[in-house]
């Protein structure tokens, strides 16, 4: 116990009362002192644990996200979840922690200092000034003289009440003193016990969730002595894998096996002739690398697969020296080489064997089986397209051989839009290909526009118009599968060149007579005719009245292939341009006016107007899905257009194979063919037109390809000068311009106003033209000038993107240019400067 | 003309694109025939020009597409790219939204040309001091940061035009015939990045700077 002064001695004011205060003044100063250090460093102390908290709970926070990589190992990712729980707890408590001291230490202490010990200083003044007073009133009245007693007695007055005032002053001074020196050990030590307790209380919940948890972790401790001895064997094998490197090579090297892939270096054919390094694999007789090393980019619809070769069968191989390089070998096919490089040599020779080898089976496979069905190849840059054989067999009468009906022919005859027998393809082959053009169905890689031909035509339709008049030639036997060749030559022969079996051309005279039937039909019953034409010969007589003046011919519009849209359910009135006519009772304009007259497939409906060829093509089959339906450059054409009629009078082979290029109807086409129609006869009424004129100017490219293909000539010029290529630019008919460009036609052309395509083209601001036209002139003169690269990679590649994208979007590619000349109008209009 | 049109060493596609308007047509003109037409049109579709250059004694032959500019006259995008060995990318100093396109048309290439192809930023009309809104500094440090080449031309004056094209050939003659020679590198991957164009850079641009006229 502190000694505490007396109370006398306060009221007399001693000198050890003096001492006194100043002894306690600098105690209390020196705990002051103390408890202000004592609170800056408690301040930093929960600071820094504030600042060690926030830190606690990102590293938190990144173990979450660390979680998130486990999502698939679910052990893994409970045991983290529960850690993070742990750690997050423990924060938690650390922050109560900190909370406290800062409630007890700094609030308590603080308190303390400002309250308790600032009262006694603020007092202390108090105290000082009171004194002071008391001394001033001491020294006046010591001064005071006696000779004024007035004086005197004021100053004893003044004294007397400094002194009360001195004396209370004193007291509550000291008073004060005492009470802080007394309070600061229980104050100090309860608040530093409440922090002590807070500790306690921290440490105790974390032991509480230790305890919580402890069953959990020590589970986990024990999966992980399991996981580690795992690891360790599983470190043990991956070290073994070592040793068994040099047997796998071996094995490898050894093995005749045809399944053969690996890494390749290829040798880029343009641009740097870069080498690089792809995955190649050996896929149903194609060989393929993967793209996966440009991964930067991929090009437009391709997969991360490309084809090298799409077909092995038609493919060498052969080691080949490439400079400095080593083990490099070249594979071959008629259009391409590659030049690959192996690793090593004994790669190389595995390399060359196992393609060697493919290609044999695939020979060996093809002669057994069909050919797999590759129409998913992923490369669809090409124009030329791969197309299962089977779905040429679906285009009606194509199952059999168009000759000697043999079951699933493999060969074709694009120019006829025929299916063959191999036999039967041999005989044509040998007629020469200005009467026949073979391809395998199974072999070649076929354009769209051979494609769209042979769907237009077929077996079926073929074999009415050169098979029409089978019965009148007893001395020729029809062909059978069986058949000896000489049977065969003579009656493909025939049928072909002498066209002994079609039915010759109706004089417009013969028509008209009410008997016609027996002047045309030499039998109606003849099943190669138009099946579609069940009426009996009953209601011919209903012609008889009809005057040759009166008279009309003309070709309706045809497409055989599906539509996007659904066919128009109210054509009754414009009948059989879909060909619905076999399902029997649509067309009843026709049941009681058509005439039968199945050889010639002339039927005539309505308003004295002869369709002809409306039988030809009766088949309502379902189109085979060879090309997707919206290929057809002249979609988008209406169909309600007015019919060209033609008097009878007019009616001949040239005009008729003139007015059916004009609505690109194939079937009468061929039938134009077949009656003797001239392929470059041009039309002396309509500005000396060809029918290829014709076929442009319908917009179809199928049409233009069949008179190509039956040999029309491609430059041939109207009254103007104007060339098909001329035509196709003026009108926009950007695939077209592609196909008569693909048939070498002559870009130079200028018409008799001194017009080139190219001049029409700039004229129309017509850019895929224009820079067709350029690109084909500039590749001529490359061609010209470097006798040993006849044609540019460059260029094909361009021009197939030009055919890619006329086949594929002929509506984008209309409407790009519509818009074109439209704006290009606009800017002429504004842009006067 | 360096040799004869008929023998070359090398063929090398070079793309002329840009802006409408910023005088590819007369780079090109320029380039070939020594010939400017103050009233050019607008280019449609593409047109074309070569001409022979030497190099280390070689004989380069450039096919130079020069494109059209304004979007309605280009024709289906991925011909203009096919092949090309290298690119012009034009914009017109006086104009500065024509540099700001240079972008776009970056894209274009990264999209539709080899990676490998060889690019050089060129500012034209560098005589239109006077108007000019894109300052060199500007261009070339832009060029640097995207790894292109970098000149700027005139070809009203024929200023640089026969450095610009020398340049690019040069470079692409460079990366090509380094191609045919040496091996690309070992290892097991081969990544395209190995021969990117920016390995060859930094001697060419070092030339162009120095002959910049600005």
């Amino acid at each position: 116990m502190r000694a505490t002064i007396e109370f006398e001695e306060c009221l007399k004011d001693t000198p050890r009362f003096r001492q006194f205060v100043s002894k306690e003044e600098a105690d209390i100063e020196h705990l002051e002192q103390k408890l202000e250090k004592i609170i800056k460093l408690c301040n930093v102390a929960v600071d820094s644990g504030k600042e060690y908290v926030k830190n606690q709970s990102a590293f938190a926070m990144s173990l979450w996200d660390l979680q998130q990589h486990f999502l698939d190992n679910k052990n893994a990712h409970n045991a983290l979840g529960k850690l993070i729980h742990c750690f997050q707890e423990m924060n938690k408590f650390h922050t109560i922690l900190l909370d406290q001291a800062s409630r007890t230490v700094l609030k308590n202490l603080n308190v303390f200092v400002k309250d308790d010990i600032n009262q006694v200083k603020d007092y202390k003044g108090h105290f000082l000034k009171v004194s002071e007073g008391y001394d001033n009133a001491l020294i006046k009245n010591a001064q005071a003289s006696k000779n004024r007693p007035q004086e005197v007695q004021e100053a004893a007055n003044i004294l007397s009440a400094s002194k009360s005032c001195f004396q209370h002053t004193a007291l509550d001074y000291v008073n004060y003193i005492t009470l802080v020196q007394s309070r600061k050990v229980p104050s100090i030590l309860s608040t530093l016990l409440d922090y002590y307790q807070a500790c306690v209380t921290y440490y105790h919940q974390g032991f509480d969730l230790c305890n919580d948890f402890d069953e959990f972790f020590k589970n986990i401790t024990d999966d992980l002595n399991v996981i580690r001895g795992d690891y360790q064997q599983l470190e043990k094998a991956m070290q073994n894998r070592h040793m068994s490197v040099n047997r796998y090579c071996d094995t490898n090297t050894n093995s005749a096996s045809h399944k053969v892939e690996g890494y390749l270096f290829k040798k880029k054919s343009k641009g740097f002739k870069t080498w690089c390094r792809r995955w190649f694999y050996l896929s149903e007789n194609q060989l393929v690398y993967s793209d996966l090393d440009s991964h930067c980019r991929k090009r437009s619809n391709e997969d991360s697969f490309s084809v090298m070769e799409e077909d092995l069968r038609i493919c060498t191989v052969r080691p080949v020296n490439e400079g400095d390089r080593r083990f490099c070998f070249e594979v071959i096919s008629p259009t391409k080489s590659h030049i690959l490089q192996a690793d090593s040599a004994d790669m190389l020779s595995l390399w060359i064997s196992a393609l060697q080898h493919s290609i044999g089976a695939a020979i060996q496979h093809d002669s057994q089986h069909s050919r797999p069905q590759s129409t998913n190849a992923p490369n669809s840059l090409t124009s030329k397209r791969r197309i299962h054989w089977e779905e040429f067999l679906k285009i009606p009468g194509n199952a059999q051989c168009c000759d000697c009906r043999g079951q699933e022919p493999r060969w074709a005859s694009i120019n006829l839009g025929i299916t063959l027998c191999i036999e039967c393809s041999g005989v044509h082959r040998s007629l020469g290909v200005h009467y026949s053009k073979v391809r395998s169905l199974t072999l070649d890689a076929w354009e769209t526009e051979n494609v769209k031909v042979m769907m237009e035509l077929g077996n079926d339709v073929v074999n009415r118009i050169y098979e029409a008049r089978i019965e009148d030639n007893c001395e020729l036997k029809p062909p059978t599968e069986q058949c000896e060749i000489g049977v065969r030559e003579a009656w493909i022969k025939a049928k072909y060149v002498e066209k002994r079996f079609v039915c010759s051309m109706p004089k417009p005279q013969e028509l008209l007579a009410s008997e016609t039937a027996e002047v045309l039909s030499i039998d109606s019953g003849g099943d190669a005719g138009g099946s579609g034409t069940e009426d009996g010969s009953g209601i011919l007589g209903k012609h008889t009245t009809l005057s040759l003046s009166t008279r009309k011919w003309t070709v309706k519009k045809l497409r055989r292939r599906r539509q996007q849209r659904p066919l128009p359910k109210t054509l009754s009135d414009e009948p059989s341009i879909y060909n619905t006519a076999n399902t029997g009772d649509e067309d009843e304009d026709d049941d009681d006016e058509s005439l039968n007259i199945p050889s010639m497939s002339l039927s005539i409906s309505g308003d004295d107007l002869l369709d002809i060829g409306k039988e030809l093509a009766l088949d309502s089959y379902v189109t085979p899905c060879i090309l997707g339906s919206d290929q057809e450059s002249t979609e988008g054409e209406s169909d309600t257009e007015p019919l060209d009629e033609v008097p009878f009078a007019q009616l001949d082979a040239n005009l008729m194979l003139y007015k059916a290029a004009r609505v690109h109807n194939l079937p009468v086409m061929c039938m134009a063919f077949a009656l003797g129609a001239d392929k470059n006869w041009k039309n002396p009424q309509d500005r000396q037109r060809s029918s290829l004129h014709e076929a442009v100017l319908s917009g179809s490219v199928m049409a233009c390809e069949y008179l190509l293909l039956n040999g029309a000539s491609i430059d041939a010029v109207d009254e103007m000068g104007y060339s098909a290529l001329h035509i196709s630019t003026a009108k926009g008919h950007i695939a077209q311009v592609y196909l008569l460009l693909k048939h070498k036609a002559q870009y130079d052309l200028a018409s008799s106003d001194g017009k080139k395509a190219l001049d029409i083209a700039v004229d129309q601001k017509n850019a895929d033209i224009v820079t067709l036209l350029r690109l084909t002139r500039l590749n001529d003169e490359i061609g010209l000038n470097d006798e040993y690269n006849g044609e540019d990679e460059t260029y094909k590649d361009v021009m197939k993107d030009f055919s890619n994208f006329a086949a594929s979007q002929p509506r984008l590619l209309r409407q790009r240019n519509d818009s074109n000349t439209l704006e290009s109008q606009r800017s002429s209009l504004t842009n006067s400067d | 003309m360096g040799a004869r049109e008929d023998e070359y060493d090398y063929l090398f596609k070079v793309v002329l694109i840009g802006d409408s308007g910023v005088g590819k047509s007369n780079l090109l003109s320029r380039f070939t025939r020594n010939e400017f037409n103050l009233e050019s049109k607008s280019t449609i579709g593409v047109e074309f020009a070569t001409r022979s250059i030497e190099v280390d004694g070689k004989t380069i032959k450039a096919q130079i597409w020069d494109t059209a500019g304004q979007e309605r006259y280009r024709a289906i995008t991925s011909a203009y790219y096919r092949g090309a060995v290298g690119a012009l990318l034009v914009y017109d100093i006086a104009k500065h939204l024509t540099y700001e396109n240079v972008e776009r048309w970056l894209r274009e290439l990264r999209d539709h040309a080899d990676q490998n192809i060889v690019i050089m930023l060129v500012g034209n009309k560098s005589d239109l001091r006077h108007l000019r809104s894109v300052p060199t500094e500007e261009a070339k440090l832009f060029a640097e940061r995207n790894g292109l080449s970098f000149i700027e031309t005139s070809a009203l004056d024929s200023t640089n035009v026969e450095t610009a094209f020398q340049n690019i050939l040069t470079e692409i003659y460079r990366i090509v015939s380094q191609k045919q020679i040496r091996d690309p590198p070992e290892g097991d991957v081969i990544r395209p990045s190995n021969v990117e164009p920016i390995d060859v850079k930094p001697t060419v641009t070092g030339d162009v700077r120095k002959q910049c006229c600005q």
